[in-house]
């Protein structure tokens, strides 16, 4: 177990190789840089821009650029400056990532905590009402566009007050006691991750219905009820237990998902984390945010992946690495 | 009686099947209706797609009325008129009604189907009265116009895109799975390393390479362009393994055993044994190409105004003043639902229809 | 008579109904057993064997399954007038049961012992330590080398025999008065076969329950069994002690079924087959269901169905024309010679 998720983790090391490298090349192909929109300013003197320009090294080679930039990731783990913030990229990345975090994790929550009642529910009265209405939903949840459904819980939000119209926290947020600003987090957190887990919600339900649908026809499920063991029983403790299995590797993937897919709900819903952070940073080019962003995201995603396979092993006895 | 079925071409027994399912009827019946609509969009819409009206921005949805003073009198409207130009809040001007007139002559030309020059739309109303079915913008600009020439950006981005990306797909998912060693392995890395960034991060990224100030036309190209580069992966990588498991049938060896080249193997023999899957999965590929121009155009960086398009129409929608007061403004957004949803349905319809797995009775 | 019986099925019908058409998979099948006998209840696939054990535990699937008549008297109770929290003391306690298949009857993600508690914890209100130790405890009697280990091995560890031989344990744990097998031995190797059927016998000679044993193999029956119930088409049309079975059998499908073992020392060019195909269940033939398999058929059988009758003390068959074989003018092992060469 531990080789392969020490072999796991070596595979990052192409990979990010190859993503950073294909992130670098696409900025360096677009038209201008950082400075040369700085320099639509009139206030800022030709020679300041030519001065930073040498500073920031973007008056070299984009590979030599690109070498550099992987030597000091290497040899000082320094991922560079934010030419916009004048930071270092993580100091600027830190905070938006932990919102990000937080924003993914509760719509994993809310996909999840609502996903398998609901496939358990739809499998076991398959074709009656609850099956038909669970199933119609998931339905509509698949394919409603995210930007139209954060629109709408915006739109919602703003005609009955139930919930804030977008944003993190409340403007009053700094004065309040610690418990207060909890409750204040996670009521500006219940409408982005309804968004962000409806998807994988819906997807996952109509998974688990599907897999619960296939166990109870098994044989061992039989040999549950014939012990006489109660249908609950039978059903949560014999077949969802089995029928779990598949959803559980699917878990750490969906939270590498939800990471990166999260920005459109950020930008939309207002949530400062890293997905609106990388755009603007993409759409000003400032380079090395860029590039710290793209590492966190392609990190994130073999990590979630790494996390289903250990899940994996927890849960399914007949399953081993070595 | 069996014999009575295998007579049937498989056409017949596909549509024998897919008419079972009223779901995807309904989903293709959406989806003819909106692309017929889009075809013919300068006729339905009563504006032309830019034109304004500053005086009247934000109007909601003229009520048509069909009667008046108790009696049938056909559908028209009253005018309105702006009472503040803060909140864009209007008055109907009680008294004159302006009927709602068919086959009107518009102001502005247009070409049906590019081919036959007319002045002819469908409906209007005579000024002072405005008749915004769905509302209008900032600008004045009819919201339902709007929508029926966005129709045309959005709903064709889907459709050429699979089709390039469908192209891409089969031709080096075939060759990869058919050629096998050292092109397999390439091919196979780089739709690795395409499908190891998340979607939209490298839809941002591409876009950003590209310059932001484009014409529409050209930005149409980019996103085509783009959104087709990231499709094609994933289709590649479904053909490979199909081919794979094709390439060593019996009647592959036969082919070959009578001489037949690569090409003409894999284009007469293997592939179109793939077709049915790959019909299903590149109708549920198209609602994520139609996203991908709606998020590009909604973000600012995709479709540029004038031209609408039904991602740039609901970027006013953000601001959370317009949202609250005007929420016809988020019509396209449900129009884009109707759309992914109607995929959908007609995916699921397909995916059955080619596929019918029997239902059997009980056994001993 | 009926209170020697610990179990006694009554003309009972299973029956499925389906949108296109109802399957009459078990249709008026009536046997009974006592304690410490066993009753082989035989027949080629599709005949209903199936669905008549679990019929008995009233585990069909429903729907689209549904036991629409008949009595299933255990002790003298019949389960289908029972409530369901009834019938759950019943399941696995007084009657349970073993599958075909042992690599799929167990469920992979809890070990062996978990699975042998769970019956022994719910229906001996017993607590952790001593429902482990009973489970040690079966896994021995049941041949098990090294229970204590074995007891915290999950299924997947085990071989085919050795998972069939935990089924045993768990289905044996509570000690039941009736254990119905379904085909026990079917998916095993012809060794372990033989293990197992000798394991049966032996434990049946400690615990002295009774054994309803589905099989469609006559070899097994020959074995284990002290009465045999042949079936066909969801009916039994044979019901003997197991002397009478091989030695007198009187209805042709019977002796067609017995003409299909290869015997030792016997010179046969080849097998001999049942000629045609087991009835789809949801287009049975009219009248006797096997006319148009036998070589015996008169006109009466393809529109009378015959009534199972007895024909001496202990023998009983459905077959119009059982009364000639018995008088010795009827020679039906010939009829199926001269039809298969």
């Amino acid at each position: 177990m531990r080789t392969y998720l020490l072999r796991r983790v070596l595979t990052l090391v192409p990979l990010l190789l190859g993503v950073t490298f294909l992130a670098f090349l696409l900025i360096y192909l677009a038209p201008g840089d950082f400075l040369s929109q700085m320099a639509e300013n009139p206030m800022i003197s030709a020679e300041t821009i030519e001065r930073m320009r040498s500073n920031f090294g973007l008056d070299k080679p984009w590979y030599v650029q690109y070498g550099l930039w992987l030597k000091n990731v290497f040899l000082h783990l320094d991922f560079g400056e934010s030419f916009a913030f004048r930071q270092p990229v993580f100091q600027v990345i830190a905070p938006r990532l932990g919102n990000t975090l937080i924003l993914a994790l509760a719509a994993a929550v809310v996909a999840w905590g609502l996903a398998i009642p609901l496939g358990i529910l739809s499998a076991v009265k398959q074709y009656k009402w609850q099956d038909k209405t669970a199933s119609f939903f998931a339905f509509l949840g698949l394919s409603i566009p995210e930007i139209f459904f954060a629109l709408l819980m915006m739109y919602m939000a703003a005609k009955t007050g139930w919930f804030p119209v977008g944003g993190m926290r409340s403007i009053d947020h700094d004065e309040m006691q610690w418990g207060t600003q909890l409750v204040d987090i996670l009521h500006h957190l219940v409408l982005p991750a309804l968004v962000l887990g409806t998807v994988p919600m819906a997807a996952r339900m109509r998974q688990m219905r599907a897999n619960l649908l296939d166990v109870l026809r098994l044989d061992y499920v039989t040999t549950a009820r014939a012990k006489g063991l109660d249908e609950d029983v039978v059903v949560w403790k014999h077949a969802v237990r089995n029928a779990i299995n598949p959803l559980i590797t699917l878990f750490g993937f969906t939270l590498a998902t939800l990471l990166s897919g999260s920005f459109i709900v950020e930008i939309v819903m207002g949530w400062p984390g890293l997905g609106s952070l990388t755009l603007e940073a993409l759409l000003k080019q400032d380079l090395y945010l860029v590039m710290g962003s793209v590492v966190i995201a392609a990190t994130m995603l073999v990590l979630g992946n790494l996390i289903a396979d250990v899940l994996l092993v927890l849960a399914d006895p007949r399953i081993k690495y070595d | 009686m069996t014999t009575a079925v295998n007579d049937r071409s498989p056409w017949q027994i596909f549509w024998r099947e897919f008419r079972k399912s009223p779901v995807a009827l309904a989903g293709a019946g959406i989806l003819i209706l909106l692309y017929g609509a889009a075809i013919f969009a300068d006729f339905l819409a009563p504006w032309p797609m830019a034109q304004q009206d500053l005086d009247f921005g934000y109007h909601p949805p003229t009520p048509v009325r069909w009667f008046a003073d108790g009696r049938f009198v056909g559908p028209h409207v009253l005018a309105s008129e702006l009472v503040d130009i803060g909140r864009s809040t209007y008055r109907t001007i009680p008294g004159e009604r302006y009927p709602v007139r068919f086959f009107v002559q518009g102001r502005q030309e247009y070409r049906v189907l590019g081919l036959f020059p007319t002045h002819t739309r469908l409906f209007g109303v005579d000024p002072p009265a405005h008749l915004y079915l769905f509302g209008s913008d900032k600008y004045g600009r009819d919201t339902y116009s709007r929508l029926l020439y966005g129709s045309r950006v959005s709903l064709s981005i889907g459709l050429i895109g699979i089709a390039i990306s469908f192209l891409i797909g089969t031709l080096v998912g075939g060759l990869s799975g058919y050629l096998g060693k050292g092109f397999d392995l390439v091919v196979m890395r780089v739709t690795e390393l395409i499908m190891s960034v998340p979607a939209l991060y490298l839809i941002l990224a591409l876009r950003a390479s590209f310059p932001s100030n484009v014409p529409s036309d050209r930005m149409y190209l980019i996103i085509v362009v783009i959104l087709a580069f990231i499709g094609w992966a994933s289709l590649a990588r479904i053909v490979r393994g199909m081919v794979l498991s094709l390439r060593e049938q019996e009647y592959v060896n036969a082919a070959r055993a009578l001489g037949a080249g690569t090409l003409r193997i894999l284009f007469r023999h293997i592939l179109p044994n793939t077709m049915s899957f790959l019909i299903v999965a590149a109708t549920i590929a198209v609602p994520g190409y139609i996203l991908g121009e709606v998020t590009l155009s909604f973000l600012g960086i995709g479709i540029q105004e004038p031209q609408a398009s039904w991602g740039n129409m609901l970027t006013e929608a953000q601001n959370i003043r317009v949202l609250k007061s005007m929420p016809w403004m988020l019509i396209p957004g449900f129009f884009i639902f109707i759309v992914v949803l109607a995929y959908n349905f007609l995916g699921d319809g397909l995916a059955d229809a080619l596929n019918p797995r029997k239902v059997t009775g009980g056994k001993s | 008579m009926t209170e020697a019986f610990v179990l006694e099925v009554r003309d009972l019908r299973t029956h499925f109904v389906t949108d296109d058409a109802t399957v009459k998979a078990v249709d008026g099948v009536s046997f009974a057993v006592r304690a410490g006998e066993t009753l082989g209840i035989v027949g080629e696939s599709g005949c209903g064997k199936s669905v008549t054990s679990l019929s008995i535990l009233r585990l069909i699937p429903s729907p689209p399954g549904k036991i629409v008549g008949g009595e299933i008297l255990f002790k003298g109770t019949n389960l289908l007038g029972l409530p369901d929290p009834a019938m759950r003391k019943i399941r696995g306690n007084d009657i349970s049961m073993i599958f075909q298949e042992p690599m799929t009857s167990l469920n992979p993600v809890y070990t062996c012992g978990d699975q042998i508690m769970e019956a022994v914890i719910l229906h001996q209100k017993v607590g952790k330590t001593e429902a482990r130790s009973r489970a040690i405890e079966m896994l021995r009697l049941v041949g098990i080398p090294s229970p204590e280990q074995r007891v915290d091995e999950y299924p997947h560890q085990l071989s085919g025999g050795m998972r069939q031989r935990v089924m045993i344990a768990m289905a044996l744990s509570c000690q039941p008065e009736v254990l119905i097998a379904d085909e026990p031995t079917t998916a095993l190797d012809v060794t372990i076969q033989a293990q197992i059927l000798e394991l049966l016998n032996r434990l049946q000679r400690e615990m002295g329950m009774a054994i309803l044993l589905i099989t469609h193999d006559l070899g097994v029956v020959a074995e284990t069994c002290n009465r045999v119930a042949v079936m066909y088409a969801g009916q039994v049309v044979e019901y003997a002690g197991v002397e009478d079975i091989f030695a007198r059998p009187r209805m042709p499908y019977t002796v067609g079924l017995l003409g299909s073992i290869p015997k030792l020392g016997e010179e046969r060019e080849r097998l001999r087959v049942i000629p045609g195909n087991v009835p789809n269940p949801s287009e049975f033939p009219s009248g006797c269901k096997f006319h148009p398999r036998c070589p015996v058929a008169i006109d009466r059988c393809k529109v009378e169905n015959p009534p199972l009758t007895t024909i001496r003390p202990g023998h009983e068959v459905r077959c119009w024309r059982s009364g000639e074989a018995e008088a010795g003018t009827l020679d039906m092992g010939k009829a199926f010679e001269e039809v298969t060469s």
